[in-house]
């Protein structure tokens, strides 16, 4: 399924950045199997599922394909488009293919992403679980609807056609496969794959010594109001189950950083996976030992009209954030530090001065990763929430008036410790010769991501608009002493202005003066650390002896008090 | 004149050699030889019998060298001069992860750089997409870099700029100042090497081929010195990655060509094989002991990817025969998991110590161990006459790793293992036809390598391929794919025209200067006019909204096109889209992406000479021996290879041993040994 994604989706958010995620479930709409994808995607999907079959019950046909991206009713937020195929075999529906995508543009009021919404009606075009297509061919009068609200039609109808071609795939290889072992064979072994996550996320939990963890972290902003929004979770472990219990998390907020319910238990499920279960397969067994509780009306429970863009994003982040700073003290060799606040990175939309035609483009470039108990984190990689690639920079060149001045790795921007965070990225867009709508996305602007166990946080997020006639302004960080909140729509800039992301470092792991000067020194050398960071905060001096750079070792004793 | 082919694999070098004046083929194995790989590789000739002297032509060398000085990163000084406000590209890659949910994975890219940041410099330079200079190269900078670089000792330097792909210019200048300044460095320019768009591929392969230039120079002085020192007067040629044989003087310019090449030679083995066959359409598969290999030919052309992936996110732009290769090999290891399922693999014991029954030290069970446990290897045969496989060890390892946990006996682990490996295969193989558009159901495989013979049959019974094919010398089957291949060069340009718009003329004229290149470069060695080559055009076109860089091959008359080509190539590509995909959408523009071109040059190859007769004799089984199938175990009848007769048939259960493989006909099966001594088995 996902192969045939990338190779005739219409977007690049699609294709190069493999925004997208494709799953089999069982009849009884149970997450069996994924492919490649965004855990983000995947823990939300089977609730999606659901709302098919809630809505159309009897009503599911063979040759039927669904489409819904309702963030109340299954979807994650308006650009995430789920495609429902339920999947008959000999007259009876025995399981259902579905694919999530990011599509490029849903009619948000900016293009592609939008920064500041207060009801959802503002952030698109928002599906409830409709039928596209039947046995019949396409159902056209939906899909004109669908296609009419977008910036960009071709792309979309494009991208429509691929993720229904990824689910006939899937389709079809189910129907072989009950052909070849027989359906009952088949919907066993479906059933002994959740039995087969459920146990190893069990196995996982039981390491933990029971007992209550808890912590709390925060959002920078709403994109509305300046102030912080908190998230705070609780967990109880007993034997090989766990509680994890939201209360104390900020109340719904006027700007997108709300989240479904739903889509935040997903969330609470892929944030646990990797200090469970690490290697195993998630699928919807994988729920079953976790019992989550959200009280009503907080940030993570949405409803209408709230709006939730960014809470796929910034708030499924920090949800992560929080579980891991809470189990840090029980998992000290799983646990990493913080990893940058959020992708959120960069949409523009206008008229290519080449052509003459619209185009719209979201890109997120990625930050550093907190570091590891016995290494170093990992620099510029994509967020855990999801797992998307970059646009290639010769073909972003070649596909819209843009041109990527940089693509660096940013001086001391990795959180400090004893082993460091990964670096961030700076990444610099130059919009050629046309005036577009930008929005900006970000977090961790007021506070790098946080390192555990003594290590320092990661160089804060930021980002700055250079336009031709008035030089830098920073739009989100620090200005001037004050906080600019970190995600905003511009609605009309310079030509020939440069939008400068910096994307945070991941967290540190240990105190940074118990950090190897070996390891400083070839950090140093490697430009990761500057000799000013290497003395004032690892407290390791570092010496140029003829042209060759070498630690100082009285001197590094001196300043570590070991001498 | 005797011809020899050579295949350093990464356990094993084989040879094969070919006596004109006999008629007669050998082949022969020693143990690969780290890191002085020439070594072996005149060990193995000399195991062949043959006089160094007397031979004609030697053709090698496989991918081992260049892969295993990567892998391990054993790799000379390099640095990479690149666009200013891009040194990062390297590391940071396309910014995903290989494992989703493991906080513990390490970017090969960041925690074992091929080139380490200290040595990436940058230069004042810009080229826009469309080819315009917007920023000339800084020639000031740019010699200062190139001091710093002579000053710095390093041997290699890679070159690449952004969006060279569309104008090489200003990597050719840095190419020449870094000539000026730093004569003794070994430089690479990355538009030498690909015309790609997706900055990614090209800027690996120039990177990779920087670095195995001084490597690859050595190798070849050194093998070319102890060659003519054994009376070696003949020709030296070498195996590429695209399916083709070159001259030394192109692999010590673009040594890339050479990862990936030791499979190729395997797959064009089986192409030479297949025409002798009347076979068109042919599934290779190819298991050794650490990963299994897959290419579906059609029409016995190559499929060919611009996009070989070496390690994670580590993209080669260069045409490269397109294989799907999963890590199931004889060596790979089965373990009980935490949720209490099977899994074998992708952890391999290798060669040292290799699976639990050599003896070796190896305490886990491996595919290896299950095949000895269920009878079908041999227990008192030796493998290349050293190790003796110990039954009692794969057993133990089996019950305390597998059967205890599961609660099975011995057998019972033991197949299981067996048909967990078979689905890993099988998953290879539809990766390579049904995920490409391909019905499997059409082909015949062709199965070699040390571990795909014991395995085909069942298969191609899960994947309802009619026929397997188990080849000559299934073992050193790359080392006859060296002897029985043309000269090639290829190479892929992106242009990014519109199909529907595009003058037919433009395009023709695009396709010829890129052939004068590539003719002038063949006829530089072949010694041959360029009216005697042939060319192969592909065009690769999506639609407009598809992937850049991706896109489908269709092929492209070799003749000044026409509007009516143009449409027929339209066609054409609506229906393999269809076939591929499962949609097509004739109404919408399609963009031809990158244009392609393989030149060609017949070389003189081995023959493969048919028996005189075939007779309908019955083979005499030289053993009987217990071997477990589904039902249990059977006793089943035991034949040597090399006591069978052309034309003779034999019913499953039944065991092939030969020399470098052991050949499994399970019950229902049967095999018959055909006029080239091709043994194949179908479904009685």
């Amino acid at each position: 399924m996902a192969e045939v994604l990338i190779n005739t989706s219409y977007s690049p958010i699609f294709y190069d950045a493999m925004d997208f995620s494709t799953a089999l479930f069982d009849r009884e709409q149970n997450l069996v199997a994924q492919t490649i994808g965004c855990p983000v995607h995947l823990a939300a999907m089977p609730f999606a599922v659901r709302a098919v079959a809630e809505d159309f019950g009897e009503d599911i046909r063979e040759g039927d394909v669904f489409l819904l991206n309702d963030p109340y009713r299954g979807g994650s937020h308006i650009g995430d488009y789920t495609f429902v195929t339920p999947i008959f075999y000999k007259g009876e529906q025995v399981a259902w293919a579905a694919t999530r995508a990011h599509v490029v543009d849903s009619g948000q009021a900016a293009p592609s992403m939008f920064a500041h919404a207060t009801e959802i009606v503002q952030e698109g075009l928002r599906i409830p679980p409709v039928k596209i297509y039947t046995k019949d061919g396409p159902v056209k009068d939906v899909l004109k609807l669908v296609l009419s609200h977008t910036r960009v039609p071709d792309y979309l109808a494009g991208d429509i056609k691929a993720a229904m071609a990824a689910n006939e795939i899937g389709r079809r290889e189910f129907v072989q496969l009950c052909d070849r072992y027989g359906n009952e064979v088949v919907m066993a072994i479906m059933s002994y794959m959740l039995d087969y996550a459920e146990r190893l996320v069990r196995a996982g939990i039981a390491q933990i010594p029971e007992g209550s963890y808890a912590a709390e972290d925060y959002i920078d902003s709403d994109g509305i109001s300046p102030d912080p929004v908190r998230l705070r979770a609780q967990i109880t472990v007993k034997g090989d189950s766990m509680t994890v219990d939201w209360s104390g998390t900020s109340p719904l907020v006027r700007g997108p950083i709300n989240r479904p319910r739903h889509a935040a238990t997903g969330d609470t499920i892929y944030g646990l996976k990797p200090l469970l279960d690490p290697e195993g397969p998630m699928n919807s067994g994988s729920f079953r030992p976790i019992k989550v509780l959200i009280p009503d009306g907080c940030l993570l429970d949405a409803r209408w009209p709230y709006p939730v863009d960014r809470g796929n994003n910034e708030t499924s982040a920090r949800i992560t954030d929080v579980l891991w700073q809470a189990l840090a003290p029980a998992l000290p060799t799983r646990v990493i530090g913080m990893t940058y606040g959020y992708c959120g990175g960069i949409s523009a939309g206008g008229l290519d001065p080449r052509s003459g035609k619209p185009y719209v483009f979201w890109e997120g470039p990625p930050g550093g990763w907190g570091a590891r108990h016995n290494k170093d984190g990992i620099s510029a990689n994509w967020h855990f929430h999801g797992n998307v690639r970059d646009t290639p920079v010769e073909v972003m060149e070649a596909l819209y008036p843009v041109m990527i001045l940089s693509t660096e790795l940013i001086q001391d921007s990795g959180g400090p410790g004893r082993f460091r965070g990964g670096l961030g990225l700076r990444r610099e867009y130059k919009f050629i010769a046309h005036s577009p709508v930008i929005t900006i996305g970000g977090d961790r602007s007021r506070g790098g991501p946080p390192g555990i166990f003594g290590g320092k946080p990661g160089r804060p997020f930021r980002a700055e608009v250079i336009s031709p006639s008035r030089g830098v302004t920073v739009v989100s960080g620090y200005k001037n002493g004050e906080l600019d909140i970190p995600f905003k729509t511009f609605w009309s800039v310079e030509p020939d202005t440069v939008v400068r992301i910096e994307n945070a470092g991941g967290g540190g792991y240990g105190e940074p003066a118990q950090r190897d000067p070996n390891l400083v020194l070839e950090d140093v050398i490697e430009g990761y650390v500057s000799l000013q960071a290497a003395r004032d905060i690892y407290k390791v001096a570092i010496v140029d002896r003829g042209g060759v750079l070498m630690v100082d070792e009285a001197e590094t004793k001196r300043l570590r008090g070991d001498a | 004149m005797p011809i020899v082919g050579v295949d350093i694999g990464g356990t094993f070098t084989d040879a094969l050699l070919y006596d004109e004046r006999v008629g007669k083929l050998s082949v022969a194995k020693t143990p690969t030889t780290y890191p002085e790989f020439s070594e072996g590789v005149i060990n193995v000739i000399g195991k062949t019998g043959v006089s160094l002297g007397d031979v004609d032509r030697f053709i090698g060398v496989g991918s081992t060298l260049a892969e295993n000085a990567l892998i391990e990163r054993k790799l000379p000084k390099t640095a990479l001069i690149t666009t200013k406000g891009f040194r990062d590209l390297l590391q940071v890659g396309r910014w995903w992860r290989g494992r989703l949910f493991d906080l513990q994975w390490d970017k090969p890219a960041q925690f074992k750089p091929i080139v380490r940041r200290r040595d990436i410099f940058e230069v004042t330079e810009r080229i826009a997409s469309d080819g315009r200079i917007i920023m000339p190269l800084d020639e000031k900078e740019a010699r200062n870099t190139a001091r710093a670089i002579r000053d710095g000792d390093y041997q290699a330097v890679a070159i690449f700029f952004i969006n060279s792909y569309v104008n090489p210019i200003h990597e050719e200048i840095m190419a020449r100042l870094l000539g000026e300044e730093a004569p003794r460095a070994f430089i690479t320019t990355s538009t030498s090497l690909s015309r790609i768009i997706r900055e990614h591929g090209r800027l690996h392969t120039c990177v990779f081929n920087a670095c195995l230039m001084p490597l690859l120079v050595d190798f070849i002085e050194r093998l070319t010195n102890g060659l003519r020192q054994r009376g070696f007067k003949g020709s030296l040629f070498f195996f590429q990655s695209n399916g083709g044989i070159t001259d030394p003087t192109v692999v010590r310019k673009k040594p890339v060509l050479t990862i990936g090449s030791g499979p190729a030679a395997g797959v064009s083995a089986a192409r030479y094989l297949a025409t002798f066959l009347g076979h068109s359409n042919v599934i290779t598969l190819d298991m050794g002991g650490t990963t299994v290999k897959c290419c579906a030919m059609a029409d016995l052309s190559f499929p060919i990817t611009t996009e070989y992936i070496f390690e994670w996110d580590m993209p080669l732009a260069l045409p490269m025969v397109d294989m799907v290769e999963l890590g199931a090999g004889g060596g790979s290891i089965a373990w009980v998991d935490k949720g209490g399922r099977l899994r074998v693999g992708p952890q391999s014991a290798g060669s040292r110590p290799g699976p639990a029954c050599y003896g070796m030290g190896g305490l886990l069970p491996t595919l290896t161990d299950a095949n000895l446990v269920l009878g079908r290897l041999n227990p008192r045969r030796k493998l290349a006459d050293e190790i003796a496989l110990r039954s009692e060890l794969a057993k133990n390892a089996i019950i305390s790793h597998i059967s205890e946990p599961l609660g099975t006996d011995v057998e019972e682990a033991a197949f299981r293992i067996v048909r967990l490996a078979e689905t890993i295969m099988s998953q290879a193989v539809r990766s390579a036809t049904i995920e490409r558009g391909i019905d499997p159901r059409d082909y015949v495989m062709y199965a070699f390598g040390g571990a795909g013979p014991m395995h085909a049959a069942t298969l191609c019974e899960e994947l309802q391929i009619p026929q397997v094919i188990i080849p000559p010398y299934p073992g050193a089957f790359s080392a006859l794919g060296m002897c029985v291949t043309d000269f090639s060069t290829e190479f892929a340009v992106s242009v990014l025209y519109e199909l529907g718009s595009i003058d037919p003329d433009v395009l023709t004229r695009s396709f010829e200067q890129l052939e004068r290149r590539l003719s002038q470069e063949l006829a530089a060695y072949v010694g041959k006019k360029s009216t005697d080559f042939t060319i192969m055009r592909t065009a690769t076109i999506k639609y407009i909204g598809e992937p850049i860089g991706k896109g489908l091959d269709v092929g492209v008359p070799m003749k000044s096109l026409t509007q009516e080509d143009l449409r027929d190539i339209r066609r054409r590509f609506d229906e393999l889209h269809y076939a591929r995909y499962g949609f097509m959408a004739p109404e919408e523009r399609a963009v031809i992406v990158d244009i392609r071109s393989r030149v060609t040059a017949v070389s003189d190859k081995v023959p493969l000479r048919p028996f005189d007769a075939l007779g309908a004799g019955r083979a005499i089984p030289k053993e009987r021996r217990d071997v477990f199938f589904e039902a249990g175990y059977v006793s089943t009848r035991v034949y040597a290879r090399e006591n069978l007769k052309g034309g003779t048939r034999i019913e499953g259960p039944a065991i092939i041993e030969e020399e470098t493989s052991t050949l499994v006909i399970p019950p229902e099966f049967d095999a018959y040994v055909g006029a080239y001594g091709e043994i194949i088995i179908q479904r009685t």
